[in-house]
């Protein structure tokens, strides 16, 4: 683009955010066919829809001066031209290549946002791409043509004119001229068109009973042709603006007007009288033709797109909205008494009005777990093949939806499961078959919505976790479990970090540090992991999170003069405990009987050094769960139970242990949500040290 | 008043880009996503001026040419389908159908301007 074209189009990185946003789109679009595309059975709609998703970046990314997106786009393109015009067919060959060219487009749209540092080399890619581009050569054919028994001879004239014709298709040769009543002509040919083109020819001389063709073996190919001229494509991406000239010049420009302004004002102004048509009758037809492919026109679905940031603060105004609702009830919880129905009834709208624009500023955010899950079919494909398995991948429940915030911290543990599942899941296919199971194995992700939580399912159809094999690791690290400990008991020690039953170490799962990690990442977001597996059969890991992040059910408690949140989800009973229920050593490990358990004791005064007092009562025991252990942790009062908005410490403030994130109360003031996972392990630790 | 264009393209940031240009030459600018949606807005109103794509989904720009051109309203309204594909066939195809102009991608913003100018300045 010249200097001064730039100008008028502004500023061109106006239009960048928009590009990106709209060739990952495309990019999701073409891995998604091609990941599940057949080569031998190809959807001409599906390679039309590819062409279009690589054509439409090619076409943004060229005016926006990212020649080398354009110009592998524009090969990219030029492939796919001639597999959805079927001038050759589909292979397994071109689903490669076109997947790794489209990494090479991922790859330079990131380093043009700059979120990579070097931008990939696209010759290579172009270069693989431009060697598939080759429309299918055109195989030279034998056939040996027999004409006759004639009834009588041919003219002479005729004759020479069908086997010149002839020699123009092909090479005539073994001629055998018995052009008598009664003869046959006989003669062999190699040509390049089908059959069909003979025969054509032939009739036009001979009736076509007398016609007998038999095809022989495909001869030896022509010299391929050359792949796709690149000739037209520097000019067509580049133009040199200066090159342009007004439609005096015949040649190809790319600008070309058909009519000349002057003449379509002129024609305006005269209006136009009947008769006066200039458009000729067979440019009319064309018209009438281009009318009848007119597709019916559909309404389209309207929508509308908006930036996260103006959702996200939508959500967050909303969140201060439900926080004055809720201080607005708290300071008139007193008008009952008093007699103020009409405040209690306006009070009463306030909060359904508020709970339902919540809802609806929340729905906002939510997006298909599909979103998560697309991505699936091109990691499973990939490892199945490095592995040398056969693993079909099924997906149920894409639509169901959860807050955006959520898909992208799924991602990473899902990607983990989906590993283990093809890396020490499944078997080969050989030990498959010799095990009576089909061939290839399946992994199957599975969404779902169960109240407000989603439930996700990695199952497998592989050989099931080896029970024996994981005692006897427990063994070796010195765990203590009975050889005859329940399953959902035995399956919980992978959980533990570390650990690891795989023979070697491969490059798919690595070392093993997997599943505790998976743990981990799941109940930072307020989740859960649970394992099911049976030998010989498979494995299912089923985890479920929270629908959203964004707002959490909460009891508030109050310690050393600061007000806590504990997630409501982990608090199992609260009760008031006197100091003798205590047991243990001060400062170190305490224990609290609570009916048969002995839970470990966690003072949340001392845990974030605020002043408190040793020698005083027990205060409250808040009894919670997290990771299938208890704990019980002392607060000084029970404030109430209610919805907090969550906000971000990490991106407000800093990562604080043993703290989640933060929210506004109703007064105002800060009051910190507590990690219950780490407050419970903590406490576990210490309580342990005591033993 | 200003002269109206309707810019029709599939891709949005190559939409974005025409109708900048256009609105900063103090056009009044409306779009749509492809042929179709855009015989469907020509029939709710007459533009002065369409710039069209040609390869997009559901209605190409070409068919969209001559399903204008049928409009009783659209026969004197310049047609100019802007397009990476510039060749001799698919332009004789155009004009059969029949575009006033076809320009190709990328453009050079002051060109089109100035073409544009020509038909409805």
């Amino acid at each position: 683009m010249s200097v001064a074209a730039a100008k008028a189009l502004g500023d061109a990185s106006a239009f960048h955010a928009l590009f990106f946003e709209e060739a990952d789109e495309h990019l999701a679009a073409i891995e998604e066919i091609l990941l599940r595309i057949d080569p031998a059975a190809a959807a001409g709609e599906d390679l039309n829809a590819i062409f279009r998703a690589a054509h439409s970046i090619k076409g943004s990314s060229a005016m926006l001066g990212f020649p080398e997106i354009a110009s592998l786009t524009h090969v990219l393109e030029n492939l796919l031209d001639i597999l959805r015009k079927g001038e050759r067919a589909l292979t397994r060959e071109d689903v490669d290549a076109l997947l790794r060219a489209g990494d090479v487009v991922k790859m330079q749209l990131a380093f043009r946002r700059g979120a990579a540092a070097a931008a990939p080399d696209v010759d290579g890619t172009e270069n693989e791409l431009r060697a598939l581009a080759v429309a299918a050569p055109a195989t030279l054919r034998r056939y040996a043509v027999r004409l006759g028994p004639l009834a009588a001879p041919i003219e002479a004239a005729e004759l020479d004119t069908m086997l010149c014709g002839l020699s123009g298709m092909g090479e005539v040769h073994d001629r055998h001229l018995e052009n008598i009543a009664g003869g046959e002509i006989r003669f062999g040919l190699a040509l390049a068109g089908g059959e069909h083109d003979l025969r054509s020819v032939l009739t036009l001389v001979v009736a076509p009973e007398l016609v007998h063709i038999s095809a022989g073996d495909a001869a030896a190919s022509p010299d391929a042709p050359a792949a796709t001229p690149p000739a037209a494509t520097d000019d067509e991406l580049f133009v040199d603006p200066a090159q342009w000239r007004r439609r005096a010049n015949p040649e190809p420009t790319d600008v070309d007007l058909f009519v000349t302004p002057q003449a379509w004002r002129a024609r305006r102004g005269a209006g136009r009288r009947a008769g006066d048509d200039p458009v000729a009758p067979a440019e009319r037809e064309g018209r009438r033709e281009a009318d009848r492919q007119a597709p019916a026109v559909q309404a389209d679905a309207t929508s509308i797109r908006v930036s996260v940031e103006k959702i996200d603060q939508l959500v967050n105004l909303v969140g201060e909205l439900v926080i004055t609702e809720a201080m607005l009830a708290q300071q008139h919880g007193g008008l009952q008494k008093a007699g103020g129905h009409a405040e209690l009834a306006g009070l009463g709208d306030l909060a359904r009005h508020t709970r339902n624009l919540q809802e609806a500023v929340m729905a906002i955010r939510m997006v298909p777990i599909s979103a998560v899950f697309s991505r699936f079919p091109r990691l499973v494909r990939e490892l199945a093949q490095r592995l040398g398995k056969e693993v079909e991948v099924k997906l149920s429940g894409e639509a169901t939806e959860l807050d955006r915030g959520l898909t992208e911290k799924l991602i990473d543990p899902l990607t983990h499961l989906v590993r283990n599942a093809i890396d020490h899941g499944l078997e080969r296919p050989e030990v498959r078959l010799a095990a009576g199971k089909s061939r290839g194995g399946t992994v199957s992700l599975a969404a779902s919505q169960r109240g407000g939580r989603i439930v996700i399912e990695v199952r497998d159809d592989g050989r099931g976790l080896d029970r024996a094999r994981i005692l006897a690791r427990a063994a070796e690290r010195g765990a203590s479990i009975a050889a005859d400990a329940p399953d959902h008991e035995v399956w919980q020690l992978i959980f533990e970090a570390g650990f690891s039953t795989a023979d070697s170490v491969t490059d798919v799962s690595g070392r093993g540090v997997g599943m505790d990690v998976v743990r981990r990442n799941i109940q930072s977001l307020g989740g859960t992991v649970d394992l099911a597996s049976s030998a010989g059969t498979g494995t299912t890991v089923t985890v479920s999170v929270p629908l959203t992040l964004a707002i959490i059910e909460a009891m508030t408690v109050a310690a050393g003069g600061q007000t806590y949140v504990v997630p409501l989800a982990s608090v199992v009973e609260s009760r008031r405990v006197g100091k003798d229920e205590i047991r243990g050593i001060a400062g170190q490990g305490r224990t609290l009987r609570v009916r048969d358990d002995y839970l470990p004791v966690q003072r949340l005064a001392e845990q974030f050094a605020r002043p408190h007092d040793e020698s005083g009562d027990g205060g409250i025991a808040v009894i919670v769960e997290a990771d299938g252990a208890k704990a019980a942790l002392l607060v000084d009062e029970l404030i109430g139970q209610q919805q907090v908005v969550v906000k971000s410490l990490e991106a407000n403030f800093r990562r604080i242990p043993g703290i989640a994130g933060a929210t506004i109360m109703g007064d105002g003031k800060v009051a910190l949500i507590l990690d219950m996972a780490h407050l419970v392990s903590q406490a576990g630790r210490s309580a342990a040290a005591l033993h | 008043m200003s002269k109206s264009i309707l810019v029709v393209d599939d891709t949005r940031s190559m939409r974005k880009m025409v109708m900048t240009v256009l609105q900063a030459a103090g056009y009044s600018v409306e779009e749509a996503g492809d042929g179709a949606e855009a015989l469907e807005k020509a029939q709710t109103r007459v533009f002065d001026l369409v710039v069209t794509d040609h390869n997009m989904p559901r209605m190409d720009g070409v068919t969209l040419v001559g399903a204008l051109r049928k409009l009783p309203a659209y026969d004197e309204v310049a047609l100019i389908v802007l397009s990476t594909e510039t060749g001799p066939e698919l332009k004789a195809k155009g004009r059969a159908a029949g575009a006033t102009g076809w320009m190709a991608k990328p453009f050079d913003p002051e060109k089109m301007l100035g073409i544009v100018g020509q038909f409805i300045g």
